[in-house]
């Protein structure tokens, strides 16, 4: 397995920043409040699932259906999703089972997990996912077949970094993944600016801190990532709206040139659901659908 | 040999990312600011050290340990909650 790293840092030498158009493509409240616990894109749909075990669809054009996900079991607090090439999804009902839902909303297959995974995403047709107990200096992804849990592989790029404290231990090392183009997906520490980009062999990584200034949060600025064709977005924190971190400015970089797009949003956005290299989708703290378009 | 290279190649990766950040002028990757704890967060870190209390009290080593772990994934599940969640 071949790793290389790729540095490539987001500097405040790059041009002044060309304006993203911004526009809402729907009234507010057209998606519940409830907490977004898993977002998961597939090639034309991205599904939501939410803390009110409610199965969300946005489409490209911001059609959106919500349907009752049926299945769980009582007590079972379902985290993370994750779609597969041939269009199921696969949520956690517990760290140590994960469960099939279908575009209904019905769950149905699960399978046992011998150790619990603690987040859940998706790269190409594995499931990339984080493990309990976590151990200093592994790598804190592994990827593995959905129906061969055993069979997991380490996921390059984030290695599990240590701390004076076991909780803080845990905190540091929690991870997320931005939105996935073909093989490649976007990780992170959630504490941290720095993404790793892995097809599951190269590992590339885009630092983002030269981007901290104005209102975006100095601990924690990543809001949300998304790859497309030679572009990343990067939906940045500036605060909290409510008791939620929210993101504030939305940034587009050609990986490729150095060109770069941003805009302030208003409302701020929950999380980016689709990117293209010229537009990208976007949730509003207030419910609705939001597109950002690159201007030429 | 290729792999050799390679090899050394990733050894040297944190010496070069490091070095680049000097260059330059760039923040420290990780910004020295402590993470806002916000409300919710300072319950999870309270849960987890009333679990780990619990999980003191088994009778024998393993199950202390099993218990202990359970405490961990509850502390995860509550933290991702405050601050993953969105």
């Amino acid at each position: 397995m071949l790793h290389v790293v790729i540095a490539i840092f987001l500097t405040t030498l790059l041009p002044a920043d060309t304006r993203l158009d911004v526009s809402p493509l729907t009234p507010p409240r057209i998606v519940s409040d409830a907490l977004i616990v898993g977002r998961a894109a597939c090639p034309t749909v991205t599904w939501l699932l939410n803390d009110a075990t409610q199965l969300i669809s946005v489409d490209s054009s911001a059609a959106v259906a919500a349907r009752a996900v049926r299945g769980f079991a009582a007590g079972e607090r379902p985290w993370g999703l994750a779609c597969l090439p041939d269009g199921t999804l696969r949520t956690m009902a517990t760290p140590r089972s994960l469960v099939s839902i279908d575009p209904s909303g019905m769950t149905h297959e699960r399978i046992a997990v011998p150790l619990p995974r603690t987040a859940l995403f998706a790269a190409g047709d594995r499931l990339l996912f984080q493990s309990s107990p976590i151990a200093v200096g592994a790598a804190a992804l592994a990827s593995s077949p959905p129906r061969q849990p055993m069979a997991a592989r380490p996921w390059p790029g984030l290695i599990v970094r240590g701390a004076s404290r076991r909780e803080d231990e845990i905190t540091r090392n929690l991870v997320l993944c931005g939105v996935p183009s073909g093989r490649e997906v976007p990780c992170w520490f959630e504490p941290d600016a720095q993404i790793s980009i892995s097809d599951g062999q190269t590992v590339r990584v885009v630092a983002v801190t030269a981007l901290y200034d104005g209102p975006i949060a100095r601990s924690a600025p990543l809001q949300d990532v998304a790859l497309a064709p030679g572009r990343v977005w990067l939906l940045l924190t500036g605060g909290r709206d409510g008791d939620r971190p929210s993101g504030r400015r939305l940034v587009a970089v050609s990986e490729r040139g150095g060109d770069r797009w941003s805009a302030d949003l208003n409302p701020p956005a929950r999380l980016i659901l689709s990117a293209t290299a010229e537009r990208c989708l976007l949730l509003a703290t207030d419910g609705s659908i939001v597109s950002a378009v690159v201007t030429r | 040999m290729g792999s050799t290279l390679v090899r050394r190649l990733v050894q040297l990766t944190p010496l070069v990312v490091v070095a680049l950040v000097c260059l330059g002028g760039a923040a420290p990757l990780v910004a020295d600011d402590a993470y806002d704890i916000e409300a919710a967060q300072i319950q999870c870190f309270q849960n987890l050290r009333d679990c780990y209390g619990r999980a003191a009290r088994q009778d024998s080593w393993v199950d202390r340990w099993l218990a202990g772990l359970d405490c961990e994934l509850e502390f995860t599940d509550c933290t991702r909650r405050a601050i993953i969640g969105r």
